[in-house]
């Protein structure tokens, strides 16, 4: 424990927003007394919104499992904090133990969106460490990084020593395990990263090299390694129990409850999807687990909030009764069950009722696109009937707000399907009001949010460009003009922010250039809107003579070798080729867990499968 | 009693790092303690149904305390000694639990019995500062002969006059190695309490010396009548 660190830290914590954010003390932290080999995860944003992320809890908790091994949480200090730290020359630090971050053996990052990768790059420079992997030397820990933008890790490499591709329950601790020994025995970073490289899910792209400079393909430099990195799958995730006792934080956390992880992975097949291809196949726990989790975490905890957390809740098998018995075992205890979104159809409805009570807040609803034509390239599964019934019902059952997600700017559109998006609104918000008595009749609400088409590495997809700024501009007014009822809200994503998501998800190497240069010019905490300026991106794009415009709406042939194809994200590069087909023919594909394989490949090749508590009907 | 009126009034401190806390977050997470604690408490009817208990006056973000209060209302008793040790068992060292007890469920709330807060803050100026004592002494005696504090509040003037605002005229405690201490008597009011450090601001303008606040503590709350001032448990 550095109490040097901490005071220095706490001389400014009268100065600063929410001091909280920095003490450490809540309930639940792991303290180690003594420890040979020290890891930091940092989530790169604010405490409240790192400290709810799941993901991390587990790399912490499967690395604090292992006898030795000491793994603390890191945070971004908020902008007033870093000024400050910078002032003063504190380094960036660890909670538990404020120790300063270039201290540790392994210095861990979760890239959980596109937007966060500025706030990684300011951690590096306030933890006092060079950004640039190749000047980090032999005594800097080593950093690597993991979560969904490692899919595509190419933007990245210029900052990461290695990415932990997959799921890190077993391969984080092999990672760490392997660091431990050859550390011991005075092995040098590229020793070590070599080693690393032979784990399965572990790309070090200081291994890797282009063949030729008119193509993306690459090959490891190292002989005996393979040329691609296959992810890794947690198979036995069912089995085990999700964690009961997490921290309990006394900052108002973004996710300030209980979460249990119910199930993993979705296999609905939305093409635009980049989660329901990467976290295959499906793994559901059974509500028996689901339920002693759920009461044991709440004891452990305190909290009176629950969330059953995954892609796609409502389509656990055995959902109905896991409700059932929550709320008969906490009924009168005031304590809330929620879950993440509803699916669209009756039975989303049904679930949403017995997870409400009488607090009936607002339900979100995402059909995507405004025609069944264009529903069916995206194989987005709903109809127009259940979106009209599920209105119905919900608005009948008491429910006074509805939130309806679209996107804008998905392949093959027309303005046909942009202008059903509005009257698929209006039918909604005439549904609505029709279900309601004519006393609440003014009360309803519906709104409508639409953000832009990103295309995603790993989807069907990915070989598509987004439409160009103006587009999108044109394109919001074809939806605007064609809602045809005032009272219904029309809000869309900032197309800046989409552009830049576009850029940097299925960008290459050099748009790490970029990152680095918007990041000298001011840069950090992109995701938030009122820190997030576009300017800074633009300028450094004109720096370095890059098109951003280009680098989004760059479509590729299904035959081009891309950025990010010596990722094996499991799914098969045949099966996102015919999807992509069956798309511009309109053709859809079932759900896998609903009716039977369809042949994406993960399963056979990866030695796991869906499954399932019980049989998913729907 | 009638279900709900076992009121259990818990004296709890607020110290160490967690005085950094903002009352909100304490608010969250004494609820959680007792969530966690298993005590049977009651629960609000109506459309958000939330924990009955009942705070004493605000503690600021910043501020520790040695002496803070709060009621729970319970559905059944549960022996005071018992409560205690599982509300030390779920507890967070820094918010330890330090006596249990029932009162009447007719009683004065917390927030209108507590009305006299003892503070000592420690500080220390900006720079050096060799007559550090006699100047904060200094200060101290001016304060006092103004008889009141003003500051600006949103662009406008407030004026606390000190023979409402505080119980006793604040007092140095010590003064040594560049720290000062000095005790503070305020006494809540309907119509603004007087903050700590509000106080100290106005102690830097008139000793002509910026005096920064490394430690900010509530030692004691009272309860005043005409007999003076007792303590609540
Ligand atoms: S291999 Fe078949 S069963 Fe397994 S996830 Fe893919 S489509 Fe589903």
């Amino acid at each position: 424990m550095s109490e040097e660190l901490w005071q220095r830290v706490e001389r400014h914590l009268r100065q600063v927003e929410k001091p909280s954010r920095y003490i450490d003390h809540e309930f639940g932290i792991t303290v180690k007394d003594s420890w040979d080999y020290h890891a930091v995860m940092i989530y790169p944003d604010t405490y409240e919104i790192g400290q709810s992320n799941q993901g991390l809890a587990i790399i912490r908790q499967v690395l604090n499992e292992v006898p030795g091994i000491y793994c603390e949480r890191g945070y971004l200090p908020w902008t007033d904090m870093a000024d400050i730290m910078r002032a003063e020359r504190i380094p960036l630090f660890s909670l538990e133990t404020y120790t300063p971050i270039a201290d540790f053996d392994l210095l861990g990052f979760t890239l959980p969106h596109e937007m966060a990768i500025s706030n990684v790059l300011e951690c590096l420079d306030l933890a006092q460490l060079p950004l640039l992997a190749s000047e980090r030397g032999e005594d800097a820990p080593i950093v690597i990084a993991g979560g969904p933008c490692t899919y595509n890790p190419e933007p990245f490499v210029d900052f990461i020593d290695a990415f932990m591709i997959g799921e890190g329950e077993e391969l984080d601790p092999e990672v760490a395990i392997l660091h431990r020994r050859l550390r011991d025995e005075g092995k040098s970073k590229r020793e070590i990263l070599e080693a690393m490289a032979g784990i399965e899910g572990v790309y070090v792209p200081s291994l890797f090299e282009r063949v030729s400079d008119d193509s993306y393909q690459l090959r490891c430099t190292v002989p005996g390694l393979p040329d691609t990195v296959r992810k890794r799958v947690y198979a036995q995730f069912a089995q085990v129990p999700p964690d009961t006792s997490p921290i309990v934080p006394f900052v108002e956390a973004t996710h300030d409850r209980l979460s249990i992880e119910v199930l993993r992975g979705c296999a609905r097949g939305c093409r635009f999807c980049q989660a329901g291809m990467i976290y295959r196949p499906v793994r559901e726990r059974t509500a028996d687990q689901v339920v002693a989790s759920v009461i044991n975490g709440l004891a452990c905890t305190g909290y009176d909030e629950v969330s059953l957390t995954s892609l796609s809740t409502t389509d656990h098998s055995q959902l109905e009764s896991i409700l059932r018995r929550l709320n008969s075992r906490l009924d009168g205890s005031g304590i809330a069950v929620s879950i993440p979104s509803q699916r669209l159809d009756a039975f989303g409805v049904a679930m949403a009722e017995l997870v409400a009570g009488n607090k009936k807040g607002g339900l979100t609803f995402a059909p995507e696109a405004g025609t069944q034509r264009l529903r069916d390239i995206i194989n987005k599964g709903v109809t127009q009937e259940n979106l009209v019934n599920a209105i119905q019902r919900s608005f009948d059952a008491g429910w006074r707000r509805v939130k309806l997600y679209f996107m804008c700017g998905l392949p093959l559109e027309t303005d046909d399907d942009l202008r059903g998006i509005g009257q698929l609104a209006g039918l909604a918000y005439e549904t609505a009001r029709d279900a309601v008595p004519q006393r609440d009749k003014g009360s309803v609400k519906v709104s409508l949010s639409c953000a832009v088409f990103v295309p995603k590495t790993h989807t069907p997809f990915q070989w598509c460009g987004q439409i160009p700024r103006d587009e999108v501009k044109r394109r919001i007014n074809v939806i605007r003009s064609s809602i045809p009822y005032r009272a219904i809200d029309f809000r869309w994503h900032d197309p800046g922010t989409s552009l830049l998501e576009a850029v940097i998800s299925r960008g290459d190497r050099s748009v790490g250039k970029l990152i680095k240069r918007a990041w000298e010019l001011g840069a950090r905490f992109d995701a938030w809107t009122d820190q997030f300026h576009f300017e800074y991106w633009a300028q450094a794009a004109q720096d370095l003579g890059y098109d951003l415009q280009a680098m989004a709406s760059r479509s590729y042939t299904v035959d081009e070798v891309l950025p990010w194809q010596h990722i094996d994200a499991g799914v098969t590069w045949r099966y996102l080729q015919r999807e992509w087909d069956r798309a511009q023919k309109g053709i859809t594909t079932p759900d896998c867990t609903f009716h039977g394989c369809t042949g994406c490949g993960i399963c056979q090749r990866l030695g796991c499968e869906n499954v399932l508590a019980g049989e998913r009907d729907g | 009693m009638a279900e709900g009126q076992f009121r259990l009034r818990i004296r709890y401190c607020k110290k160490g790092r967690l005085c950094h806390l903002s009352h909100l977050e304490l608010v969250h997470a004494q609820e959680r303690i007792i969530r966690r604690a298993g005590l049977p408490f009651a629960v609000s009817q109506g459309f958000s149904p939330h924990m009955k208990l009942a705070f004493g006056p605000a503690i600021g973000v910043g501020t520790g305390s040695l002496d803070e209060y709060l009621d729970v209302w319970l559905t059944r008793y549960v022996d005071p000694q018992e409560a205690l040790d599982a509300l030390h068992a779920a507890q967070v060292p820094d918010l330890a639990v330090l006596q249990c007890s029932y009162v009447g469920d007719k009683d004065a709330s917390l927030v209108t019995a507590l009305t006299v807060s003892q503070y000592l803050i420690d500080l220390f100026p900006a720079g050096e500062q060799p007559d550090l004592e006699a100047l904060i002494q200094k200060g101290l005696d001016d304060i006092r002969a103004a008889g009141s504090i003003q500051v600006m509040k949103k662009n406008k003037v407030k004026t606390y006059d000190l023979s409402l605002s505080t119980v006793e005229p604040a007092r140095i405690i010590y003064c040594e190695d560049g720290v000062c201490q000095i005790e503070l008597m305020c006494r809540s009011r309907d119509d603004g309490s007087l903050r700590p450090e509000l106080f100290v601001q106005e102690l830097s303008r008139v000793a002509g010396v910026e005096l920064v606040i490394s430690c900010l503590l509530r030692v004691a709350q009272y309860v005043e009548d005409q007999e003076g001032l007792h303590r609540l448990v």
